[in-house]
């Protein structure tokens, strides 16, 4: 049997809950017809500290579902803690992390693990066929952010990032095992495999839709951005390093250029001294941008190691054909 | 074996235990702390199943205090372990139903002195392999399971209603020299000597770690208080680990790398997890990263 974990982290989450709960009971019943190797097993809802009636609605809907489990935290840590506190619960084979608001429905659970087994990838993530905000200006500035960010890293699967994912439940316990507070939980995804894929699905952010307001402040996006930033290993410090490096042989060019001049044609020279305040500039500028660039580079390193880079990780995706064949049968 | 006393209220209480491994030292602890005192220690002769019956007769003949009340028999013992053959775990079988006939000796001697078996079971051993919640029904894979079933079943037939068995699931404990370590104590102690350990099973093995002191803690409190809980417990944490995550949890705490090895081969790799519905009401574990600095300052003493 193939086992699915859900995870839920919760904020304010009282007036969708429920609804949340009985979609994936339904989800959680289509799956137990004969044959069907696979099984919603938990799912887990983290209590991210809601200031509503959450645990109330909660606790409630944990009597009438035993399959679902809570988890308090103490105070409100944010989406990706709350999310890898989840995650670090679970016992799924598969580990499916989605919002509560029913953004991410549980009936899209099924195409997500079946584009990762069919493709034989680890992560999969939702990806919004049209507009996901329904407003020009808030998804173009969702895409540009995520594509300025992506250049920055070097990282190809940043713009496919969504919390809407159908992950590998040994590298989702992996990767939430290595982070502590300052990981980007997909960047950390990211150094356990690179067999990553998006899905293009209906998605529709119904928050922003209804009130006109998302659940991400400008703040809080610029709090997201920084901590992808720490947790990838930064590219633009090696371009620096580079430009730095050419700067100074630049330097070393004009030193060269001048000297011959000065000793061989020093007519030419018709301001003395310009041309070697600008060659040194140039030299001690270049050098000292190519130091400090290769000091961040080997800090970030050293961070990304703090932070729980593995060096290497097993896997195995045997069970993968099982599922897939049954995907094949049950089209069939 | 060990036989502590316990004076409350105008009642005498005798608590004899067989067994101080790692679970039996902690609950002698615990009940040290609600107020039992020692009044006797014997090393077993486990080897020697003739001085062995006798050593246990002898033992149980010294308990004739005035106005006993109550024993409590706590079962803790045995060498057998996931490992173990069909003939080590046929000596504890052994060892146990001597136990039991002293004990049923010694009742019939003393028929107004109340008696009340506890048994230490094996979660991992009776349910190997399973995702278990309250519907669950043992399966065990192994000997060692097997014996743990045996006994179980041998005290619900003899003890009707005067028993409580324990299931403690994975329990990680302080590093003691020279006493049997489960993986966690000697994941800690061998990164303060670089050594390698070799681990049995995969990064993504799950495994249910329980804190010893939350297990002492709770059967000295169902001895001392008659606490009001079932008479099987099942004393888990809920929360599934990989070993992927202790690895990284103990490389954090230690500051140090751990140096280790997979042993895929060894047969006791599936993983085991329990239902958060198990866990005893009003019970709460100890968290892992706590328990793991623990651990990590007795390694350290050491």
């Amino acid at each position: 049997m193939i086992s699915i974990t859900t995870v839920t982290p919760i904020y304010r989450g009282e007036k969708t809950l429920r609804s949340l709960v009985m979609a994936l009971d339904e989800y959680r019943k289509s799956l137990e017809i004969p044959e069907c190797p696979i099984r919603l097993v938990e799912s887990i809802f983290v209590d991210d500290g809601s200031s509503d009636n959450s645990a109330q609605v909660l606790r409630e809907l944990k009597r009438e579902y035993p399959w679902i489990h809570v988890i308090t935290l103490s105070r409100n840590f944010g989406q990706h803690p709350a999310t890898i506190a989840g995650i670090l619960h679970s016992s799924g084979d598969w580990v499916a992390t989605l919002d509560e608001d029913l953004q991410h429905h549980p009936r899209f659970l099924n195409y997500l693990l079946k584009e990762a087994v069919n493709a034989q990838v680890d992560i999969v993530y939702a990806n919004p066929i049209e507009a996901v905000h329904q407003s020009l200006w808030r998804d173009l500035a969702s895409r540009g952010y995520k594509l300025i960010l992506a250049q920055l890293t070097r990282n190809k699967f940043m713009p496919l990032f969504n919390s809407f994912r159908m992950v590998r439940g040994s590298i989702a316990r992996a990767a939430s095992a290595v982070s502590i507070d300052q990981t980007y939980f997909d960047v950390a995804l990211g150094w356990f495999t690179t067999r990553i894929k998006g899905l293009k699905l209906p998605l529709v952010d119904i928050r922003y839709v209804e009130t006109g307001k998302s659940s991400y402040s400008f703040w809080s996006l610029l709090s997201h951005a920084r901590r992808l930033l720490q947790s990838s290993n930064v590219k633009f410090l090696r371009l620096g390093a580079l430009i730095g490096l050419l700067t100074m042989m630049m330097g070393i060019v004009g030193i060269i250029t001048t000297t011959v001049i000065k000793l061989k044609f020093p007519d030419l020279i018709t301001v003395p001294g310009w041309a070697s305040n600008i060659i040194l500039t140039l030299f001690i500028g270049g050098l000292n941008a190519f130091l400090i660039g290769l000091v961040l580079e080997n800090i970030s390193v050293i961070l990304q190691q703090s932070y729980g880079k593995p060096k290497f990780f097993e896997i195995d995706r045997s069970t993968d054909l099982i599922v897939s064949d049954w995907f094949k049968r049950f089209q069939e | 074996m060990t036989i502590l006393k316990s004076a409350q209220n105008g009642t005498t209480r005798i608590i004899f235990l067989l067994g101080e491994g790692l679970i039996g030292a902690a609950v002698v602890r615990a009940l040290e702390r609600l107020g039992c005192f020692e009044i006797q220690r014997t090393k077993n002769e486990w080897n020697d199943r003739i001085a062995f019956e006798r050593q246990l007769e002898q033992t149980v003949d010294t308990l004739v205090y005035d106005r006993i009340n109550r024993i409590d028999w706590i079962w803790s013992a045995g060498k057998s372990g996931f490992n173990s053959t069909v003939e080590d775990t046929t000596q504890e079988w052994w060892s146990f139903n001597c136990f039991l006939r002293v004990i049923k000796a010694y009742e019939s001697r003393f028929k107004n002195v109340y008696s009340y078996f506890h048994l230490i079971s094996s979660a991992g051993g009776l349910f190997e392999g399973q995702r278990v919640n309250v519907n669950s029904l043992p399966n065990p894979c192994r000997p060692y399971g097997k014996l743990k079933y045996d006994q179980e079943e041998q005290i619900r037939s003899m003890f009707v209603g005067k028993f409580s068995i324990y299931r403690p699931s994975t329990v990680y404990g302080y590093y003691r020299r020279g006493q049997r370590s489960g993986l966690i104590s000697t994941l800690i102690r061998n990164v303060f000597i670089n050594k390698v350990t070799m681990i049995n099973g995969h990064p993504d093995t799950l495994r249910d770690f329980i804190w010893i002191d939350d297990v002492a803690d709770f059967i000295s409190e169902k001895i001392s208080f008659d606490s009001p809980f079932g008479n099987i417990n099942f004393l888990v944490s809920g929360k599934p680990t990989s070993i992927f995550e202790v690895i990284d949890n103990v490389q954090r705490i230690s500051n140090c790398k751990v140096l280790f090895s997979f042993d895929t081969s060894m047969s006791n790799s599936h993983s085991i997890i329990f239902d958060s519905e198990l866990v005893p009401e009003y019970w709460c574990p100890t968290n892992l990263d706590i328990g793991l600095r623990k651990v990590r300052e007795s390694a350290m003493d050491i």
